[in-house]
């Protein structure tokens, strides 16, 4: 919680830019969460919602289904969109073996209903970004926005912001992607990333029906075939993935 | 004149009017044999003198000044370089990452003179400030190659540990994008070194050439491998 306090900003009008993060050096896989910026100080308390429920997510991706991952907080880093991500920081990311990151701001807006609260996350699927940078589909870096009344309870809102099956899946297909490109790994390489990109697909379909959250689970279906036929013309390979069972559609 | 007989006297009375033809001739000891012409050089030279040395003091005074004069002038602008570049430079240290671009791509606009202090900042830059001094690095580099290719030689063939992969990463890249006609050489080292890294599939033979603050995982290593390759295409194909 003490990292959160550090990475919480009530910043009214505070310049939002993108800040290198030193943790992108440490060692290891990694996820990086951003500062959650409110925008207004009477939205301070939802911030910190916000920020705790995305802890929260992380540290269960963490447990549940890769404890190699990091997670590390990034200060002062304010991503305004995300086209912040351009090709060559997201390479830098890669490089630094970046799986993901999270940034989030929440606000108060008024429209033609009236005023509300809204509550925006942002996400990079680095991997994704970067290989998929020029077509930009499915989009590697997008922000979800949500609405809520400004009278709404806090505890209200925790279900709308747990995004747990979301960054599982964003952090699988992340995996699955660079598991794939991996061609050192040579026949190595085929059964992890099917599995991780498998995986993402399922998360994904059982998310919620955010048109970002479809595109994404077919790409990840469409590498898991990918898999699936380069595991077949594999000469070195002898794995699962031959067998006249194996189809190149992932079984759920 | 009347015919007279020779030998006889004229009697004075038959003189009228005498006329004496003749011509006297002066003789004088000729001088004796010199060297004549070196002689006139001298005395030429030595009536030519005070102008010569008049001239050459001119001739020499005006070069001196004008080499004084450009020295000054060079040290003059270096100095004044320096100090416009310091405050870009700062800016691009700085916090605000809003002037961080802009700054590195005016200070590609003081060209070579800004190519060492952008290689020190590049090699210890970060994800975001990398990719703009890179492009300055280019800037400056396509208007003076060697300004760049030297000291990016220079890092990539640096294996001492010192210097960490991201460097040697944009060294590759920089080398790439200005064709740089000397690498062939330190990028095929670099090469053997990756590809035997790869090929043993462990980065540790590798890992001992770089700087170990900044780590380096085994499909980062594949992709520095693919850059090397493309980069030794493009100046190999020069």
């Amino acid at each position: 919680m003490a990292a959160w306090a550090a990475t919480l900003l009530m910043s009214c009008g505070a310049n939002a830019q993108i800040l290198p993060c030193t943790a992108v050096n440490e060692p290891g896989r990694k996820v990086l969460i951003d500062e959650v910026v409110a925008e207004q100080p009477s939205l301070a308390e939802l911030a910190n919602t916000l920020a705790i429920q995305i802890e929260q997510n992380l540290e269960q991706l963490r447990t549940e289904a890769d404890p190699s991952l990091r997670v590390h907080a990034c200060d002062a880093r304010r991503p305004r969109a995300p086209t912040d991500f351009k090709l060559d920081v997201v390479e830098g990311l890669l490089d630094r073996d970046v799986a993901l990151e999270v940034w989030a701001r929440v606000a108060a807006e008024t429209d033609a209903s009236g005023p509300h609260n809204k509550v925006e996350i942002g996400y990079l699927i680095v991997p994704v970004r970067y290989f998929e940078f020029n077509s930009g589909t499915p989009p590697g870096a997008f922000v979800i926005a949500l609405r809520s009344e400004p009278i709404q309870s806090i505890d209200d809102l925790v279900p709308l912001l747990n995004h747990s099956g979301r960054i599982a899946a964003y952090a699988a297909l992340a995996s699955g992607t660079v598991l794939l490109k991996s061609t050192s790994l040579q026949s190595r390489r085929w059964d992890p990333a099917r599995t991780q990109l498998c995986r993402a697909m399922s998360l994904l379909r059982s998310a919620g029906s955010a048109r970002t959250d479809a595109e994404l689970a077919s790409y990840a279906e469409e590498l898991a075939a990918q898999a699936w036929s380069g595991a077949r013309a594999d000469a070195q390979y002898s794995g699962f993935l031959k067998t006249p069972t194996a189809v190149a559609r992932c079984l759920s | 004149m009347p015919d007279h007989p020779a030998g006889e006297p004229i009697p004075r009375s038959a003189i009228r009017h005498v006329r004496v033809e003749g011509a006297i001739e002066v003789k004088q000891p000729s001088p004796p044999p010199t060297d004549s012409k070196g002689k006139d050089f001298w005395d030429k030279l030595t009536a030519l003198a005070p102008l010569l040395s008049g001239a050459v003091v001119a001739i020499v005074g005006y070069f001196l000044t004008d080499s004084v004069n450009t020295s000054l002038r060079r040290e003059e602008m270096q100095l004044s370089n320096v100090t416009e570049m310091q405050g870009l430079l700062l800016a691009l240290q700085g916090e605000d990452s809003t002037k961080w671009e802009s700054a590195a791509i005016t200070l590609s606009a003081f060209g070579r003179p800004a190519a060492p202090p952008l290689v020190t900042a590049l090699s210890v830059a970060d994800e975001v400030r990398s990719p703009y001094i890179e492009s300055a690095l280019r800037a400056i580099g396509f208007a003076s190659p060697d300004a760049v290719c030297g000291p990016m030689i220079l890092m990539l063939a640096n294996h001492s540990g010192r210097i960490s992969w991201l460097m040697h990463k944009s060294a590759i890249r920089l080398i790439g994008d200005l064709r740089c006609p000397r690498a062939v050489p330190v990028l095929q080292r670099y090469g053997e070194i990756l590809s035997s890294a790869i090929s043993s599939g462990s980065v540790e033979s590798y890992a001992k050439i770089v700087d170990p603050a900044v780590p380096v995982g085994a499909f980062a290593l594949e992709r520095l491998n693919e850059d090397v390759q493309r980069t030794l295409r493009i100046v190999e194909g020069d």
